[in-house]
């Protein structure tokens, strides 16, 4: 059961603790919905809901938002053989279905929706 | 009838050599009463056990060669399957090592790579990805390497399969030196904490055989100095730099200078260890009495008359 539980427990779920990686002005948000498949974990392009614990005085959002995976310390395991893994969970604010911020900082993988990748410089 | 006429007749069968074309040797023998079976694509002759009708261990003309193999086929051992499987592996490897379009270099822990890969073909998206390589995984056509880098201050770790054919390019930019000599294990071997205590035969076992651990590191040293120094005069002598006199005139002016420093070091014990003889390597600079303070019975105005 020891050995299981990196598999079991890796990637986000609820109560992850996790940073915003836009210009919003949220810093750190904890997940408290993942609604994108039926059971496991959540993956970078799945959509969430946030609440935001920490952010800094020019933040405009309110308690809880909208949000979208970026990164994931689980690695994304892709149909041709690659495996791609980061250092920390991170993610964006999205609203209608576009991102909130104008612009995300770090790199991130394809698996992104069009709309968030479009501002990101480094795809994996 | 000995052998070689009993196996002419069960090859060809009572009736001779068949040589019409409708009629094959297997049909020749089916009709002669040899029994034909067949197995998978091969066909298996079998010999006919009459003469002997138990073809049991306990016959003593069968016992030589049981089990019969020819009767029960030769069944697929574990030694079998591996082959079979890295055979498939191999040409699979051989395979895709055919597609590449450009030549992939040998890639060790520790160098930096550049990896350049499609992400999306009907797109015709392309990614390239830097890092150092920190594991090498060699698993046929299953090997793969990863690589790690750091961008905007968050780190990415990428595991590359090798035999990728969605791999564009793959150079390494930098190498590191010897790989093959990159020492391995740590200099010493320190056990001290991985002493177990409850061992089976501990108490069996004689007292001082036992040390654990390597502490010092100088033997250790003083050997791969040697050997650097043998391997790098071999390769002189080899590459014609020095010549065999040369080298033996050398060698005795080494053995002269090691007598000489060897008959100083023992000259330099046996005078320490006279009897009754006492030696200071150097005058001390500040004497006892210099040093004393002046109200010292020692002082010189304050010795007692």
């Amino acid at each position: 059961m020891l050995r299981l539980s990196p598999l079991l427990l890796g990637g986000v779920h609820r109560q992850t603790i996790m940073r915003c990686a836009d210009n919003t002005g949220a810093m750190k948000v904890c997940v408290f919905g993942l609604g994108q498949n039926k059971r496991g974990t959540g993956k970078p392009g799945h959509l969430i809901r946030v609440s935001i614990r920490d952010k800094t005085p020019e933040c405009t959002l309110g308690k809880t938002h909208k949000g979208m995976i970026l990164r994931t310390k689980k690695e994304v395991r892709r149909k041709d053989g690659m495996n791609i893994k980061f250092d920390e969970n991170a993610m964006v604010m999205i609203a209608k279905n576009k991102p909130v911020g104008s612009k995300i900082k770090g790199p991130t993988v394809l698996e992104l929706g069009w709309n968030a990748r479009n501002l990101c410089r480094y795809i994996f | 009838m000995n052998a070689r006429q009993l196996w002419s007749a069960l090859r060809d069968g009572p009736l001779g050599r068949p040589t019409s074309a409708h009629c094959t040797a297997l049909e020749a023998r089916a009709r002669a009463g040899i029994k034909v079976t067949y197995r998978g694509l091969r066909q298996r002759l079998h010999q006919s056990t009459a003469p002997f009708k138990k073809y049991t261990v306990d016959n003593p003309i069968t016992a030589g060669t049981w089990p019969p193999l020819d009767q029960m086929g030769t069944p697929i051992t574990n030694r079998e399957c591996f082959q079979l499987m890295h055979h498939l592996q191999m040409a699979e490897v051989a395979r895709l090592r055919r597609l590449r379009t450009f030549s992939m270099p040998r890639i060790n822990p520790g160098d930096l790579v550049e990896v350049r890969y499609e992400l999306s073909r009907t797109q015709q998206t392309f990614a390239v990805f830097q890092g150092y390589c920190v594991e090498v995984r060699l698993k046929r056509s299953d090997s793969s390497f990863t690589l790690k880098n750091v961008y905007e201050g968050v780190g990415v770790e990428q595991l590359v399969p090798r035999y990728s054919p969605r791999l564009l390019d793959v150079r390494v930019l930098k190498a590191i030196p010897n790989p093959q000599t990159a020492q391995k294990e740590p200099l010493t071997r320190d056990y001290r904490y991985k002493w177990q205590y409850n061992v089976r035969g501990k108490f069996t076992m004689k007292q001082g055989v036992h040390k654990p651990g390597i502490r010092s590191v100088e033997p250790k040293i003083r050997r791969r100095l040697s050997n650097i120094k043998r391997r790098y005069m071999h390769q002189r002598v080899e590459a014609g730099q020095l010549i065999k006199a040369e080298m033996y005139r050398r060698a005795l002016i080494y053995s002269l200078d090691e007598q000489r420093r060897r008959a100083h070091r023992l000259r330099r014990r046996r005078q320490k260890q006279k009897w009754g003889v006492y030696m200071i390597d150097k005058e001390p600079k500040i004497t006892a009495i210099t040093a004393l303070p002046s109200y010292h019975p020692l002082t010189e105005g304050n010795l007692p008359k």
